[in-house]
């Protein structure tokens, strides 16, 4: 039987939208500077903000980059502008205007991006890479949370943040609830959610719920793996990684989007620099998202990508053996 | 070269970003005292006072032959 740490209470699954929704409705209760950006989307309480301050609600439509110097110039004026779209929307069709009217000043603006390689949109909406390319512009700090109370907990960080975040908002199955109310989060530090000597996974996102899947499979491997929660993507916690690489010498990252530039990499690069140990990067392989087939019985994307609990226990083998092959050498 | 300014007293990030001293001109910040006003000189989180002297200041970046 696992033994996890000490904030962690695995239930049921939930939605992250419900705690985003939660820490967004109560911090613009209490703070009138905080508005809300539409670019002919939803937004987290959209029938509480419609119904009870209009005013605060700015309708920018299909036209992201204009979305993105609207907000930047309430920001420099001082409110608090959330974006809310999907985040090839929001962040990536309007990167060079985030990156010139927002980042380039430190403008307060927030972002929540939808983003996964889980869900019936399909290649055009399920995009994969606005992680990883976010992580390229100076400035921006990017959460990507694990379960619907890391998610409230995130939502709340960013707003009693000053400066501009990106929230990642997962496209993928409804994660397990992972984390007990008194989670201590806190942005830029990362949670060891269960002791191991093997391996380390570094998961973020919705990924934590297929690690935590994966327990009772490494038990049954005679596998006794490590697993951190990584929802800092930016800036990541570097002591947290070259620790668990001291203490496994093993490490899987995983991740929801593309290993090219995501979580995967800059781990790699922390490891590179530090402390390199073998690696095996679990995510998005170069190609593209797609459409597929999710049923009760099969969820051919998950399949497809190879982001199963099954999958992480090959890629923790695979890892594993790498490193008993440099221990032989 | 990138900068991280932590509350020294429960460990809140305040600020990550760019190093504030390092554009040549134009700094959209004009230095860390700048960054602690934004939250009224107190940490939003746990209260404490926020000076120079109560936050952590982190800069990283490689080491070049000017510095």
């Amino acid at each position: 039987m696992a033994t996890y740490n000490e904030h962690i209470q695995i239930g049921e699954p939930a939605l992250i939208n419900k705690g985003i929704e939660k820490a967004i409705t109560a911090a613009a209760k209490a703070n009138p500077r905080i508005l809300a950006i539409l670019e002919d989307m939803g937004f987290p309480g959209i029938e509480w903000w419609t119904t009870t301050i209009p005013e605060r609600m700015i309708e920018c439509g299909i036209a992201e980059q204009n979305g993105a110097v609207v907000a930047g110039a309430l920001a420099s004026e001082g409110f608090i502008p959330i974006i809310n779209n999907f985040l090839f929307a929001n962040v990536g069709r309007a990167f060079n205007q985030v990156r010139q009217s927002i980042l380039v000043d430190r403008f307060n603006v927030k972002f929540i991006g939808r983003e996964g390689a889980w869900g019936e949109v399909g290649v055009s909406h399920n995009t994969i890479e606005g992680l990883a390319s976010s992580r390229t512009l100076p400035n921006l700090v990017i959460l990507n949370p694990a379960d619907v109370v890391e998610a409230e907990k995130a939502a709340e960080a960013m707003l009693q943040y000053i400066g501009p975040v990106l929230l990642r908002q997962e496209s993928s199955p409804t994660p397990l609830r992972i984390f007990r109310d008194d989670y201590p989060f806190d942005i830029g530090k990362a949670y060891t959610v269960k002791e191991g000597a093997d391996a380390t996974i570094i998961a973020t996102g919705y990924m934590l719920t297929e690690a935590i899947r994966a327990v009772e499979l490494f038990e049954a491997q005679g596998l006794d793996v490590a697993i951190v929660n990584m929802c800092t993507i930016k800036p990541l916690d570097e002591e947290a990684i070259i620790a668990a690489a001291r203490k496994t010498g093993a490490i899987v990252t995983a991740e929801n989007g593309t290993i090219v530039g995501g979580l995967g990499d800059g781990v790699a690069s922390v490891l590179a620099e530090n402390y390199p140990v073998p690696m095996v990067k679990v995510g998005v392989e170069d190609e593209f998202s797609q459409s597929g087939l999710i049923t009760p019985e099969r969820d051919e994307l998950m399949e497809h990508f190879g982001l199963a609990a099954e999958d992480l226990v090959v890629a923790v083998q695979d890892c594993v053996a790498k490193k008993e092959r440099l221990r032989r050498v | 070269m990138s900068e991280k300014i932590n509350c020294g007293h429960c460990g809140m990030m305040l600020y990550h970003g760019e190093e504030i001293a390092r554009r040549l001109y134009m700094r959209a910040i004009p230095s860390e005292e700048t960054v602690l006003g934004f939250y009224g000189n107190a940490c939003p989180r746990c209260k404490g006072a926020l000076s120079l002297e109560t936050v952590k200041v982190e800069i990283k970046g490689r080491r070049t032959h000017a510095r």
